[in-house]
């Protein structure tokens, strides 16, 4: 048995598979051109017939089986990790952060704590990282990923001093950037918490 | 002025002709394209596949393959995990309180088995564009079934060398009894009932028989003659690779027995 038995017999198999009829006569012609496909062309031949059979019973989605098959996706291809990091806030508009802040019931200084990858994304309570990725319209795992890098200096901010800004070198965590914008003691304990 | 078109497949059929989608594919794949992802995004919520607007499997595989130059993260990730659902449901089920633990398990590895499968051939895709996610856009459905044959033969084939090969039953002679319960049920008629549910339960009698009585029960669907002395014709007897025909009667009648013992049909001959 070597793979190109294997991917033979796979195309063969995709080939019967997405036949206009799946009658008789193709079946026969089939079995007549790869008799060492026999039984894979007879079961597939069953298998197309039972789900056809039961095609429109519908269960409901496995979501948890769908989020691990993108995370295998990623993990197995290379190409695609390596270019998959994207900003979320590179197409924000300063009007869509400020509704996005109010909704979170944020200072901006949180926001640009996420914007510059200032914050410890580990730090953040999931509920607050999913509803800023819903907020900035990209997945949980973009933010994640975009947070993974070192700190960078936020976009689109206008500094007026002598000597060219740099970015910070150590990230902080979520409630050190609470305190650093002052975030009222009450409204913290509230960003805090592992629920809302 | 720049207008879009839906690119053509590339793979060939053994006669040398193009492989072509089906028109209701081409036409939906005509409009997908002039919407905006957002539009697209939003279409990929539709879960009634009689809706206008429903997304066909086929046209998310050549949306995800057209994003081969893209870096919009978040509208791929939509498209694949719709994708997964409908490569998901493509598949027997894999949860379900009818079916016994080991089912599942069974089920549940060949599901992930296509999906490595397909997801590899997707990778390739995306990499280096070739044609072998053309047979998914023509007919997603049967495709991802025939990944699932392919990945349970490969599977058997490994599991074989370990297994003890089963005496046949050459020289058992049937029961009339069974011959005629046999002649009772018509599964293709069962499996055109009314009834989702026992249509359901049919096909789960059928998948759970051992290879070599599923593949007669098949070919008795499809009428194919049992056996005979005209060697230009297809039998069943020739299909499956046997010296008797008698060894098909009992390989039916067996089949048989079970699959009204699986959907607890009584045979009447006790």
């Amino acid at each position: 048995m070597t793979d190109s038995r294997n991917d033979s017999a796979e195309e063969i198999l995709l080939a019967f598979a997405v036949e206009q009829a799946h009658d008789n006569a193709t079946l026969d012609r089939y079995l007549q051109l790869y008799p060492h496909l026999s039984g894979e062309l007879i079961d597939l031949s069953l298998d197309l017939r039972l789900q056809r059979a039961t095609g429109e019973i519908t269960a409901p989605a496995d979501e948890a089986w769908v989020e691990a098959s993108l995370a295998a996706f990623r993990a197995t291809s290379p190409v695609q990790a390596s270019a998959a990091v994207v900003d979320p806030f590179a197409n924000v508009s300063p009007q869509e952060l400020v509704r996005l802040r109010r909704a979170l019931d944020v200072p901006s200084g949180v926001i640009q704590g996420f914007s510059s990858r200032l914050v410890d994304i580990a730090s953040v309570p999931a509920w607050f990282v999913d509803a800023l990725a819903r907020g900035l319209r990209y997945t949980v795992d973009d933010l994640r990923r975009f947070m993974a890098a070192p700190p960078r200096l936020a976009p689109g901010i206008s500094y007026k001093a002598d000597d060219a800004p740099s970015a910070e070198q150590e990230k902080i965590t979520f409630e050190d950037l609470l305190k650093q914008c002052k975030v009222p003691d009450e409204r913290r304990q509230q960003l805090l918490a592992s629920q809302d | 002025m720049d207008t879009r078109h839906v690119k053509p497949l590339t793979k060939r059929r053994s006669d040398g002709a193009l492989y072509s989608r089906r028109t209701d594919v081409e036409e939906a794949l005509a409009r997908l394209i002039e919407q905006s992802r957002e539009e697209i995004i939003a279409a990929l919520k539709i879960r009634e596949t009689s809706s206008p607007l429903y997304v066909k499997s086929e046209c998310i595989v050549y949306l995800i393959r057209d994003t081969r130059h893209d870096n919009d993260e978040s509208y791929f990730n939509d498209l694949y995990r719709e994708l997964m659902r409908r490569l998901s449901s493509a598949l027997p089920r894999v949860g379900g309180e009818r079916i016994d633990v080991s089912e599942r398990v069974h089920a549940a590895d060949a599901r992930d088995r296509v999906r490595d499968t397909f997801v590899r051939k997707l990778i390739e895709d995306r990499a280096e564009p070739g044609s072998a996610l053309d047979y998914f856009e023509v007919m997603f459905a049967g495709a991802i079934v025939a990944l699932r044959t392919t990945s349970m033969h490969r599977a058997r084939r490994q599991a074989a060398r370990t297994e003890a090969i089963e005496a046949d039953q050459e020289t058992n002679e049937p029961s009339l009894a069974v011959e005629r319960a046999v002649g009772s049920l018509d599964l293709k008629e069962e499996l055109l009932s009314d009834d989702p549910i026992y249509r359901s339960r049919v096909a789960d009698a059928i998948r759970s028989l051992p290879d070599k009585l599923r593949r007669v029960v098949e070919l008795i669907m499809r009428d194919m003659p049992i056996d005979s002395s005209d060697d230009s014709v297809m039998t069943i007897r020739k299909a499956i690779g046997v010296k008797s025909e008698k060894t098909v009667r009992n390989r039916r009648d067996e089949a048989y027995r079970l699959i009204r013992q699986a959907l607890s049909i009584g045979d009447n001959h006790d």
